[in-house]
């Protein structure tokens, strides 16, 4: 049978809680460096998002314009072979910039991006990369029901971002279902490894190794960013770089548990969220993990130099 | 405005986003659809890019 394919362009709420600064970690810092290393959790049979269709997360990243080069660079990746998303960072020749995630169920994709009109970011290039891209610590809120084109946002440092992937434009609000999330077999801080079979990337030049990565809150649920005191759990623009920690199970700040909720300990990254994966390093070449600490993490107010 | 592209095989289909897209692919909106007797509808099977 004939297949068809349509796209549409090529081309402060009070947080009850003292700030506390998080340890954080990067892997190597040359882009052109294949030697690279990071995080995965992998999340095994009774140990998997229950929700196939919506997931709501939070994450700490610092990183410098300068040292990103000219692609995608992935971030989070859940996907599996035919379905999930992840989250990444654009500087390319194209008319893209900012941050964008997908969710994609096998024959609909859908794409957020951070170029909303009138945002700090995401209102030209230049403002994502002299803004955002300074290396000081930013917090990226996402959420996406696939099944509701209402409720999808991107948010960053507590403000809305949301659009589609032209500078401007309004967010996809196609639906779809089945996104296999709760299909999702690893986790992966930056690109999927690829020996996770069921959909496993390796694609090492679409890795941010020159990025500092801070804790992690990750929902199989609709966490609505668009309310002031949900933000107001993860992000508090009166606090060191507005950073409200998550203490060890990611409630400190007033949220719920999430399913996962990754940060790094004075050794390794754990698991505070209520699943239980395995958490691994994935390696290429010679690549090492770096461990920041708080002194450097988010709401340390430090920056990345 | 989105743009229709039309491929008469699964395979074409993908090969035309890799050679477009290379592994960019997740971060264009995107909708695949199959024409069955005369009828564009959601297809019979996923299509993988990774």
């Amino acid at each position: 049978m004939p297949l068809g394919i349509a796209r549409s362009v090529l081309t402060t709420a009070p947080a009850g809680v003292a700030t506390t600064a998080a340890r954080a970690f990067f892997s190597d810092r040359s882009m052109s460096s294949t030697d690279v290393s990071t995080y995965q959790a992998e999340m095994t049979s009774g140990n998997r998002f229950a929700n196939s269709n919506i997931i709501s997360y939070v994450y700490w990243i610092r990183a410098l314009d300068a040292e990103i080069g000219t692609n995608n660079y992935r971030l989070i990746t859940y996907n599996i072979a035919n379905g999930g998303g992840g989250c990444w960072i654009t500087d390319n020749s194209g008319t893209n910039y900012g941050l964008g995630f997908n969710l994609y169920n096998g024959s609909l994709n859908i794409v957020v991006f951070s170029m909303k009109t009138g945002s700090t970011y995401g209102d030209t290039r230049s403002a994502f990369n002299t803004g955002f891209c300074d290396g000081n610590w930013h917090c990226v809120m996402v959420r996406c029901d696939y099944t509701n084109g209402a409720k999808r946002h991107l948010y960053l440092d507590g403000e809305d971002h949301s659009s589609n992937n032209t500078p401007g434009s309004a967010v996809d609000a196609r639906t779809g279902t089945n996104t296999k999330l709760n299909d999702v077999r690893y986790v992966s801080l930056r690109v999927l490894a690829a020996n996770d079979i069921t959909g496993g990337y390796g694609n090492l030049n679409q890795d941010l190794p020159a990025a500092d990565t801070g804790p992690i809150w990750f929902y199989d649920s609709d966490l609505d960013w668009t309310d002031a005191t949900t933000r107001g759990y993860y992000y508090d623009a009166s606090y060191t770089d507005g950073y409200v920690d998550g203490g060890t199970d990611g409630t400190a700040g007033g949220g719920s548990q999430p399913e996962l909720y990754l940060y790094h300990s004075a050794s390794t990254l754990v698991n505070g969220g209520s699943l239980s994966p395995t958490i691994a390093t994935a390696t290429a070449g010679t690549g090492t993990i770096t461990i920041l600490t708080t002194a450097d993490g988010p709401g340390s107010g430090s920056t990345r130099t | 405005m989105d743009t229709m592209h039309t491929f008469d095989t699964q395979q074409e289909l993908i090969d035309w986003v890799k050679s477009t897209a290379g592994n960019e692919w997740y971060s264009i909106p995107f909708q695949i659809e199959e024409q069955i007797d005369g009828e564009w509808t959601t297809p019979s099977s996923d299509t993988t890019f990774n």
